[in-house]
């Protein structure tokens, strides 16, 4: 009896042509394989491996196996050489594992060997079940075009955002896999079965199966069994019925359930456990159970390095198992087969990570230390809830400072302020070491500021985690709007360390930034970048994320508005990506302000509706002032005046937040003032605001509220006052509103155009905007018409990138050409529909006199006929205010 | 392919008369549905039509036992592979030897007839195509 475990690929001969284009492709690096269950899309992704394989590329396979595929980097952990996670094994404390040199140790197995003629491949099957410290590990390898990854994809799971960034660009290939045609199914069958189907055994077989490759698999097997499908004349036929259409899981579990015992234990087993080892598996069950699941194409066996591993032939076969096991005998399973590998000696190189899972997910407790160093490798991937998960379960078992630190700095980085103060203060309770108690002192007081609770008394330290407390002083001064003073800290302090160097590092370029030296804070903003990436010791140490928001910050002082726009948005979607909440948040209020300063107030309002902040999302309640402030001036720019009241009423109720905003918050106040006319009142709020940042060395935040100021009739006051400010910084946007300002007073046309032109470079349209109009204006003063003309054509221009920001009101369109008195009468008449003739005799011309009035008529309004000429006549006509 | 399909396939084979008249027909609409595929030949059109229509014979024939035309269809594929056949060839073989069926044929063919030979095609094809490897590059 033909039965196939493993069905040749039919009908996918396009699919397997894309991947090999793909493949041969150095633009593109992977391929995501996207259908419903059963359609066969890792058969596909196999047989694209085989291909690979073929071609001398080398080939690798990570699936998320088992109940618990949430343990971090269990579906590639098997890729991994066997040093690079002894380290965590091997008892150190918790996160000591160097991401770098996790990465680097993958990178060496994935490094092409000269002779290979590409990248390899790496299958990523069913990618919604595989854990994201893998994926981000995939995620770095594929950014360093290390390896070609396939994905299969199950159109009934959330897509993982990762793999929504692969195939969101052009350097992934996506396939779209459907159920097979009736023809397709008819091929499939007659291949398989080595034979022709008689006309109700393969209409059968393809109504009932609709083509899903699964289901079809589980009717042929299991009619072949009960002698429904079978030979008779070298035809196969189908004598007695396949049965209505079942749920998948029904059939599947229709033939789980004709299963010796053994034959059951071992897929129960694997449902739970897998993949586990053969030889494991003959030794306690013997080769003929394991050889009749394989020949009723229940379980597949895969070869990993030398050892051959079993898995179940398909997810579903899993689920459908698990959802009948009893919890407690899922239990002992579970417990049973950790205790077995446990003995065995762990072999595989997750495995010690399995083993915690599985005592885990059993009994809810597990040894308390492996749970901590399996909370320390998410860590490491910056994968806060799966590292609070494990380490919480290690404190439940076993309360330990370090233990607390690890759960009180993932809950601190999930938002979770209070949850996290309680844990940090209660470990900080337990800590009997200097070192760790400053650590746990450092982290505790980050999270009291940072969310917004209050202040806890800062402490002394002389231990050698003393930059710590140091640099989370100067990161609170910093986001206090005192960055000076954050400066001076953190060059008191003796940094020596490598880790030193990029904790202290945050605060510092934030600090630079703010004071106006930009050029500073980028720089060292992507060094320390690159140093963190090296960090062995991460715990307590910002995510990487944070330079990403100094740099955008940067970006915005400095007034580089686009750049700061396309790199922020790209790291505003890798850290929703990373559920890095408190990350996005940041970034996303520094892409509100970076859009108002482009002119785009509809784009500002839109980020602060992502991040939930008009209601105070996520707890970050010291960003909230700031909302409403962009809410302020963006309803202002739109024209809303009651709206940028209210917003303004919000920054009051809102208390005053971060410092780092106050003059923003002013300047907030002050266009509501300017929105409803009140301009004495908003000039007296902008220069005050202006006074004080100048005073605590916010140079770009005093030059915004000065250039703010010529909007309430101040531009004399503050020329000067920019111009000195500009001496300061580095910001070129500074620079540019300081000769904007000149140029105003000094009603210098071609100073007002150049700085319409320099606006513009940077970004900031709606600057350009007024400068643009305020420099036609000038012309015209001078007389200079054609000139004045050419820019208030360039003010329009502007301005239509400006989403509806008006300051200065663009110029209104240029009337149509006009028409002399003669030819307007002439054609009013025409409009009219009256014919030549009749036009001519009532104008008593003659009417070749009256066509050549006509032709001008025609040339001036650009019109062609008469019906066109009435079109036109009636625009113009509204547009004169005339009826 | 059912064994009444079969039937179908070889009957109206053996009544086409003159096969590598079709055969002609069949490249005329080949060339014209892919062009590219015209390079791939370096026959003039007689012996191609005459190669055709002897292979196709031999094909139709062995549809009856899966043995002969696995096969068969095997070794064909690895020819054609080597020929740098695609698999949009494929394709557009199969829409250009249905049409030039229904021509010849005239009034003999319908549906049902259509529906035996785009299934005996396409096994022979998914045959033809298992040992070939994917195409790298698009012509």
């Amino acid at each position: 009896m033909p039965v196939a475990t493993r069905w040749p690929l039919v009908g996918r001969r396009d699919e397997l042509d894309v991947f090999a284009r793909a493949l041969d492709d150095a633009r593109c690096d992977a391929m995501c394989i996207y259908g419903l269950s059963g359609v066969g899309k890792t058969r596909l992704g196999d047989e694209c491996l085989g291909f690979a394989s073929d071609t001398g590329r080398r080939v690798f396979r990570a699936s998320a196996d088992g109940a618990d595929s949430g343990s971090p980097l269990s579906a590639i952990a098997h890729l991994l050489p066997a040093d690079a996670l002894q380290d965590w094994r091997a008892g150190q404390e918790p996160g000591s594992v160097g991401r770098a040199r996790m990465l680097d140790a993958v990178r060496r197995v994935l490094e092409p060997a000269g002779v290979e003629p590409g990248r390899p491949v790496l299958l990523l099957d069913d990618v919604h079940r595989i854990d994201r410290s893998s994926l981000a590990v995939v995620d770095h390898l594929l950014t360093h075009d290390a390896l070609f990854v396939v994905a299969t994809v199950n159109s009934d799971y959330e897509v993982p955002d990762t793999v929504t960034q692969w195939w969101g660009t052009d350097r992934a290939v996506r396939v779209d896999l459907g159920p097979l045609d009736a023809v397709g199914v008819d091929t499939l069958l007659h291949v398989v079965l080595e034979g022709p189907l008689d006309g109700r055994a393969s209409d059968g077989l393809w109504r009932t199966s609709q083509g899903n490759l699964l289901i079809l698999h589980e009717l042929v097997l299991g009619a072949q069994a009960n002698g429904a499908l079978a030979e008779r004349d070298g035809v196969w036929r189908l004598d007695g019925p396949l049965g209505a259409p079942a749920r998948l899981t029904e059939l599947l579990a229709q033939r789980v359930t004709g299963l010796t015992p053994d034959g059951r234990a071992i897929l129960e087993l694997l449902a739970l456990c897998q993949p586990v080892g053969l030889g494991q598996l003959e030794s306690r069950f013997g080769l003929d159970e394991l050889e009749e699941l394989d020949r009723a194409g229940l379980i597949a066996t895969r070869a990993d390095g030398r050892r051959q591993f079993v898995s179940l032939a398909h997810p579903l076969h899993g689920e459908v198992i698990r959802a009948d096991l009893e919890a407690e005998r899922a239990r002992s399973i579970m417990l049973d087969h950790a205790e077995a590998l446990d003995r065995l000696g762990a072999r595989r190189r997750d495995d010690p990570i399995r083993i915690v899972s599985w005592r885990l997910a059993a009994t809810g407790h597990a040894d308390p230390d492996l749970l901590l160093r399996a909370a320390g490798i998410a860590r490491h991937d910056h994968d806060f809830a799966t590292t609070a998960r494990l380490a919480d379960a290690s404190l439940a078992i076993r309360p330990t400072p370090e233990g607390g630190l690890l759960l009180g700095e993932a809950l601190h980085n999930l938002c979770s302020f209070d949850e996290a103060e309680a844990v940090l203060a209660e470990a900080a309770g337990r800590a009997t070491d200097d070192e760790l108690r400053d650590r746990l002192a450092a982290m505790r007081r980050r999270n009291l500021f940072f969310g917004g609770a209050g202040e806890v008394a800062g402490t002394a330290s002389t231990t050698s985690a003393a930059y710590e407390l140091l640099a989370v002083e100067a990161a609170i001064l910093t986001a206090s709007g005192q960055p000076l003073e954050a400066l001076a800290l953190l060059d008191r302090a003796d940094i020596v360390s490598p880790r030193a160097r990029v904790v202290a590092s945050i605060p510092r370029a934030a600090a630079l930034a703010m004071t106006g030296r930009t050029g500073e804070a980028l720089q060292l903003t992507q060094q320390a970048g690159n140093e963190h990436l090296e960090l062995e010791d991460l715990v307590g140490v910002p995510v990487p994320a944070s330079h990403g928001v100094n740099e955008l910050f940067a970006l915005v002082q400095a007034g580089q508005l686009d750049t700061a726009e396309e790199r922020g948005r790209a790291r505003f979607d890798h850290a929703r990506g990373a559920h890095d909440t408190m990350s996005a948040t940041w970034l996303g209020v520094h892409l509100s302000r970076c859009a108002l300063a482009q002119g785009r107030p509809r784009s500002a309002l839109r980020w602060l509706e992502r991040l939930s902040l008009p209601i105070g999302g996520y707890g970050l309640d010291g960003l909230r002032p700031i909302g409403a402030a962009i809410r302020a001036l963006a309803f202002a720019l739109l024209g809303n005046a009651a709206a940028s009241t209210a917003a303004a009423d919000d920054i009051e109720r809102f208390g005053p937040g971060f410092g780092q905003f106050a003059t923003e918050l002013r300047r907030g106040r002050a266009w509501a003032l300017l929105a409803s006319d009140n301009v004495e009142g908003a000039r007296d709020v902008l220069m005050a605001a202006a006074d004080d940042a100048e005073r605590s060395g916010l140079v770009p935040a005093a030059a915004w509220a000065l250039h703010d100021a010529i909007h309430a009739g101040a531009a004399k006051a503050v020329a000067p006052r920019l111009a000195a400010l500009a001496e300061m910084t580095d910001s070129a946007i500074v620079r540019v509103q300081a000769d904007h300002a000149a140029a105003l007073v000094a009603a210098d046309p071609v100073e007002l155009a150049a700085s319409a032109t320099k606006f513009e470079a940077l970004g900031a349209m709606l600057l350009a905007t007024e400068a643009a109009a305020a420099a036609a204006a000038a012309f015209r003063g001078e007389r200079d018409e054609a000139a004045a003309a050419a820019l208030d054509e360039r003010a329009r221009e502007l301005a239509a990138r400006c989403e509806s920001a008006r300051t200065a009101a663009p110029p209104p369109e240029p009337n149509t050409p006009q028409l002399s008195r003669r030819e307007h009468d002439i054609a009013a008449l025409a409009a009219q529909g009256l014919a030549s003739r009749d036009i001519a005799d009532r104008l008593s011309i003659s009417v070749r006199t009256l066509d050549n009035h006509l032709g001008r008529v025609y040339a001036k309004l650009g019109v062609a006929n008469r019906a066109e000429l009435a079109a036109a006549f009636r625009s113009q006509r509204r547009e004169d205010g005339r009826p | 392919v059912t064994p009444e399909q079969v039937a179908m396939v070889q009957t109206s084979y053996a009544s086409l008369g003159d096969p590598t008249t079709m055969a002609g027909g069949f490249y005329a609409r080949l060339f014209a549905l892919d062009p590219s595929a015209e390079e791939l030949f370096t026959d003039g059109p007689d012996v191609m039509a005459g190669k055709f229509a002897a292979e196709l014979a031999a094909l139709v024939e062995a549809i009856s036992s899966f043995g002969d035309l696995a096969a068969r269809a095997r070794d064909l594929g690895t020819r054609h592979a080597a020929y740098g056949v695609q698999t949009t060839h494929y394709h557009a073989a199969c829409e250009a030897l249905i049409g030039a069926l229904a021509e010849h044929l005239g009034e003999r063919w319908n549906g049902d007839l259509e529906a035996a030979w785009r299934r005996a095609y396409n096994l022979v094809a998914e045959l033809m195509m298992s040992v070939a490897a994917p195409a790298q590059r698009q012509r």
